[in-house]
């Protein structure tokens, strides 16, 4: 079984260039069973109506594709009371799966906390946008991403809280990450983005432990699927990786 | 049979490698069936005199043969690049690899442009990798820039007697770059499940294009899965795993040895 843990759809606030049938037909060709995909606001701080029409277009999707996409709900914790509402309200009568955060706010800032805590009483992951962005220029375009510090610093105040920090392949210094992340051990990391540097998901499973990474592509299809069928790890591990870790946490809910 | 025309031997400082021997590599070819990797030195990129690694590189090589394809780094802002380049034609060097980016030049610059045409006077491809690693987590010492599509254009336009193999391009698709006819591009940064490949194919023709993966900076597999995801013909899908490549390098087109992609893996 293979779940791509964080892949994304086009919406109103949020273009991929990439259309959903055409996502859901590459998916079947390479062999992913579930597409868990968000729709976040990438530029700026986006409004209750503005977080709540990228999930509107979500469900909407999910709706289209019932066996394939799976939602996470994603909000902007600035709009505290609205967004623990859409939540709420989004996984239990709407079957979305999680919350995705972005870069509104690091994720070690206290005005994400009641989130977080919404999501342990519901008992579904945080998919929280990452990277640790070593040239300056970069950095400089995304001043409030979260990296794996802030991570581990909210990991380390809510130890029931699944956590996953997202794009290990698109986040920057991935090596800094693992290392960073390495004893937190209620944080998963997605193995996505367009980085497959060799050797990336042999050290991810040396550092963390196959049971604490998760496959995704974020997009980049051939690159997410195919660094996890090259490395050089036990059958196992890649099928934990694929899909079985997810699998894992998508029905924790559910006992 | 399947030709990596994007492949690196030797040591690069900044991270550690999975393979950076003929013999360690060799390991992943067979594994995912490449017959033959077009490889150039990672130590001539950062020596004071990249030449030093073209020996280097025949040396780790000789012993294996055909499976590897040697492709000599120069420096035109070196001194003595035009005795170096006399000595690797001599050598068997089938092209060279440029890095204008680490080796601090423009593609334009006055010195390139007589290396590129006097490379083109002796049959040698010239290849350019627009990058060799994602800038986003670059090394605080590596501060090479990502070669822009316009300067390889400008390239291409000065020298269009010169075969440029673009490497580890994206976003080609509806670019200037297409519209000379002597520039090929290698695919492992391009999607193909979203159909980038199929519209490059469309605009440059099947000729243009041919398979390359960025081993071992980048795992192997992307690339294969990228081919087999091509809506092309056959024909058109060989073209670019190999014959395009074998008719760049001068290199006789033989039968497959390694087996055909069709038999390969999938999920």
């Amino acid at each position: 079984m293979k779940i791509d843990c964080h892949s994304h759809i086009s919406g109103r606030f949020f273009k991929c260039e990439v259309e959903l049938k055409n996502l859901v037909e590459a998916a079947d060709k390479l062999g992913i069973d579930k597409l868990c995909c968000s729709i976040p606001f990438v530029e700026g701080m986006p409004t209750p109506s503005e977080f709540k029409t990228c999930n509107d277009e979500m469900i909407k999707a999910m709706k289209e594709y019932p066996d394939k996409i799976l939602g996470y709900c994603f909000v902007n914790p600035g709009y505290q009371q609205e967004s623990l509402e859409e939540v709420e309200k989004r996984i239990l009568e709407e079957g979305m799966i999680g919350v995705k955060l972005y870069n509104q706010y690091k994720c070690s800032d206290p005005i994400v906390f009641p989130i977080v805590k919404k999501t342990i009483e519901l008992k579904v992951p945080i998919l929280q946008h990452a990277g640790y962005l070593t040239d300056p220029a970069e950095a400089a375009r995304q001043p409030n991403i979260s990296n794996a510090r802030d991570i581990s610093y909210l990991a380390s105040l809510f130890p029931k809280a699944v956590i996953i920090e997202a794009h290990l392949g698109g986040g920057g210094d991935w090596e800094w990450a693992l290392k960073v992340l390495r004893n937190t051990r209620n944080v998963y990391v997605d193995t996505s983005g367009s980085v497959i540097d060799c050797g990336m998901i042999e050290k991810a499973v040396k550092l963390l432990g196959a049971e604490r990474l998760l496959f995704g592509t974020d997009l980049s299809m051939e690159e997410g699927i195919g660094k996890i069928l090259d490395a050089e790890i036990s059958e196992h591990d890649r099928s934990l990786i694929f899909g079985e870790n997810m699998r894992q946490i998508l029905e924790a809910r559910f006992k | 049979m399947i030709i990596d025309f994007n492949m690196y031997l030797g040591q690069w400082p900044f991270r550690k490698f999975c393979a950076r021997t003929a013999f360690e590599a060799l390991k992943w070819m067979d594994k995912n069936r490449i017959s033959i990797a077009v490889v150039s030195s990672l130590n001539s990129v950062l020596y004071m005199d990249s030449h030093d690694g073209n020996y280097e590189l025949l040396e780790e090589v000789e012993q294996y043969g055909e499976r590897f394809v040697p492709l000599a780094v120069l420096n035109p802002k070196y001194p003595g690049w035009e005795n170096d380049l006399e000595e690797c034609v001599g050598l068997g060097f089938r092209g060279l690899r440029l890095y204008p980016q680490y080796h601090n030049y423009s593609l334009t610059d006055e010195d390139c442009l007589r290396l590129v045409k006097k490379a083109s006077e002796k049959n040698l491809v010239v290849s350019i990798p627009v990058r060799l690693r994602d800038g986003r987590g670059r090394h605080w010492m590596d501060l090479a820039r990502d070669i822009s599509l316009d300067e390889l254009k400008q390239l291409a336009e000065k020298s269009p007697e010169t075969k440029i193999v673009v490497l580890e391009a994206r976003r080609i698709v509806d670019s200037p770059l297409t519209n000379y006819s002597n520039v090929y591009f290698e695919i492992s940064r391009m999607n193909a499940a979203f159909g980038e490949i199929d519209r490059l194919i469309e605009q440059v023709g099947d000729s243009r294009v041919v398979f390359g993966s960025g081993f071992p900076l980048k795992y192997l597999q992307s690339a294969i899965l990228k081919t087999k995801l091509i809506k092309k013909p056959e024909g058109t899908i060989e073209k670019i795993l190999w014959r395009n490549a074998c008719s760049l390098l001068g290199l006789d087109q033989k039968e497959p040895r390694l087996g055909s992609i069709e038999n390969m893996f999938l999920p």
